[in-house]
């Protein structure tokens, strides 16, 4: 049932028409929905860590395709050029009191360029947790700030991409033992908010877009013999983006 | 229920929404509905009476609610500037005929509260005209004075007007090659002072460009936008092929300009569609609202084909939209061929072509105003509007 009313949620974001009239508004789109993918989810079930752990992950953001197109022109977006890209992150777990859970978190990705796009990309994030039994609770607040260069306007520049964004969600999770092995399926509900500014090479304009929406998360966290983490998510910012998000990771106690 | 079972009810959902998805926005066109008026054909101007600067007709069109500034005190009205057509033929030529050709243009105005019933304001000019032609030696208005662009800049009007030393299209085939840009100001909007001391010939506004450049021809059909701490006009530009398309100036002041070259043909920022667009023949006579700091949105004409004698024949309106009211991006809208607006049923008074929109934001109303022509040639005034 749960899992019922997750889907319906997630379906009823994605097929929220979005709908404009002018040029402006699918380049502001263009820009909500390269900053949301840039956006820390959860990608962590609730009051995952007991205090002292440390989760060392890698993550694959997928990419879904996006279409390019203002007004009669068409511009290179994410998707031409990668259908996903990996993002280091690190949490630890800190003390907390009873039935309790906290952690902090970071994710830093250095500005390589791969395939002609770039991204320094900083994210931090703090949750609290109540975890009296295999039903835990969490609120979780995140903020990151990216500056990503790509070829957007034209093939041969180096657009440029400033993206602010902050949240918080509240999720739920579930925590089944499976000896060796834990399962745990979680759901998030949350609010993001954002400020990018994108800036065009060429002639050095300059176009700003705000948005805030929710953000809806349901995934399943798989932990192996206490050590080895896997997680799969799916995202949703309605309006803008579903998209999934996957997580491998190392505990060290 | 086993494991397993758990499992896979789990993970279903995510195999089910494995199909992700970017909901990038899509473009809605502008739904324009022309208005009929009480004038002949659905225009909302007909032509004036016998003997009046504007006996032919009326076209070349700018208009705006002007608030606080009309004859009667009521407070706000649509203040609608025109060109008009006398009944002279000063050439003596018959194969120009009794239209518009070689008859003289001048400028005039009128009022109206609702935007489809309209008054003339009688001037003092020639004809009742509020701008009459140049008089003064070598005058590049000399001969005809028309599509005002009308400013209210703070507490004065500035006015830009195309003029020209020779008829339009008298003898058939030579079109007016002579079009020069003038200035004017005014501090009721009624009553006009020329001022002939621009950087262009004879006192005009602007200089043409050199050989090869998209105004080395003529100039004439601007827009002036007061756009921050600068003036942006959107000027129409005509190659030595006879090509119009848009070009940009700056100012600081509304008086000395300094051209912009654009990123397109010949320098210009608005240029002609490819073979078979409505606007392969020309692209020109440029009106532009600036509607958010990141939001420019330009009507403006555009021809096919060129007419039988050359030049821009028929016409309708396209669109485009800009970023920084510089680089535009032509938008396709609700017309066969992506046109805004397109001629009307035969009977009507554009039944042929339309040219010169003039357009503002009027509460919550999209307001077009636009000269059309039938197949006599007779030029009148509509009025299409769209929801904002």
């Amino acid at each position: 049932m749960g899992a019922r009313l997750v889907l319906s949620l997630l379906l009823a974001g994605a097929s929220a028409a979005a709908s404009a009239q002018t040029m402006l508004d699918q380049e502001r789109h263009l820009i909500d929905i390269h900053s949301l993918l840039l956006d820390l989810p959860p990608l962590e079930a609730p009051g995952a860590l007991p205090p002292g752990r440390l989760s060392v992950g890698l993550e694959a953001v997928t990419i879904p395709r996006i279409d390019g197109t203002t007004g009669t022109k068409r511009q290179i977006t994410a998707s031409d050029r990668t259908p996903l890209f990996p993002r280091p992150r690190l949490a630890l777990g800190l003390p907390a009191p009873e039935g309790f859970r906290a952690m902090v978190g970071a994710s830093y990705i250095p500005p390589v360029a791969i395939r002609d796009v770039s991204t320094h990309y900083g994210a931090a994030e703090a949750a609290m947790a109540w975890t009296p039994g295999p039903l835990r609770a969490g609120l979780r607040g995140h903020l990151l700030y990216a500056t990503s260069r790509s070829p957007v306007t034209e093939p041969a520049t180096r657009d440029a991409l400033e993206t602010w964004e902050y949240g918080a969600d509240l999720s739920a999770g579930w925590s089944v033992s499976l000896p060796p092995a834990t399962l745990e399926p979680y759901a998030a509900l949350g609010v993001v908010h954002l400020r990018g500014r994108f800036r065009v090479t060429s002639d050095g304009y300059v176009l700003r877009s705000q948005y805030t929406g929710a953000a809806l998360d349901a995934g399943l966290r798989f932990v192996f013999r206490d050590r080895w983490e896997g997680v799969a998510e799916v995202e949703a910012y309605p309006g803008r983006l579903v998209h999934t998000n996957f997580r491998a990771g190392y505990l060290f106690h | 229920m086993t494991p397993l079972h758990r499992l896979a009810t789990a993970v279903a959902p995510l195999v089910a929404l494995a199909a992700c998805h970017a909901d990038t926005a899509s473009l809605e066109p502008i739904a324009w509905q022309k208005v009929a008026g009480p004038g002949p054909g659905g225009s909302v101007l007909g032509p004036g009476a016998t003997g009046d600067f504007d006996e032919r007709g009326n076209f070349t069109v700018r208009a705006f609610r002007d608030v606080g500034a009309v004859q009667d005190g009521s407070g706000t009205k649509i203040r609608l500037y025109y060109g008009g057509s006398d009944a002279t033929a000063d050439t003596g030529d018959p194969s120009c005929g009794t239209g518009i050709n070689d008859s003289h243009w001048r400028i005039g105005l009128a009022e109206s509260a609702d935007g489809v019933n309209f008054t003339r304001v009688r001037g003092t000019e020639t004809g009742g005209s509020i701008l009459d032609l140049g008089t003064q030696v070598g005058a590049f208005d000399s001969y005809l004075a028309y599509r005002p662009f009308v400013l209210k800049d703070g507490a004065v009007y500035r006015m830009w007007y195309n003029g020209s030393t020779k008829p339009f299209n008298c003898p058939p085939g030579t079109l007016a090659n002579d079009r020069r840009i003038g200035y004017a100001d005014s501090t009721d909007g009624v009553g006009w002072t020329k001022h002939y001391d621009g950087a262009g010939p004879g006192g005009s506004v602007l200089p043409l460009g050199a050989k090869g450049e998209l105004d080395a021809q003529q100039v004439g059909y601007v827009w002036v936008l007061h756009d921050g701490d600068q003036y942006k006009m959107y000027y129409s530009a005509n190659d030595e092929l006879n090509y119009w398309r848009v070009g940009l100036a700056v100012s600081s002041d509304a008086r000395t300009w300094t051209k912009v070259r654009g990123k397109l043909a010949n320098g210009s920022i608005l240029d002609l569609g490819p073979p078979g667009s409505f606007d392969a023949a020309c692209a020109y006579q440029p009106s532009v609202v600036k509607e958010t700091d990141s939001l420019y949105r330009m009507w403006y004409r555009g021809c096919q084909a060129p007419g039988p004698f050359g030049g821009p024949s028929r016409g309708t309106i396209g669109y485009a939209e800009s970023n920084d009211g510089i680089t535009w991006v032509k938008i396709p809208q609700n017309g066969p061929l992506g046109e805004a607006i397109t001629a009307g049923a035969t009977g009507s008074f554009d039944s042929v072509g339309l040219t010169t929109p003039s357009v503002f934001i009027d509460g919550s109303t999209w307001t077009m105003y636009y000269a059309g022509f039938d197949a006599n040639g007779v030029f009148l005034t509509g009025l299409a509007r769209a929801p904002r």
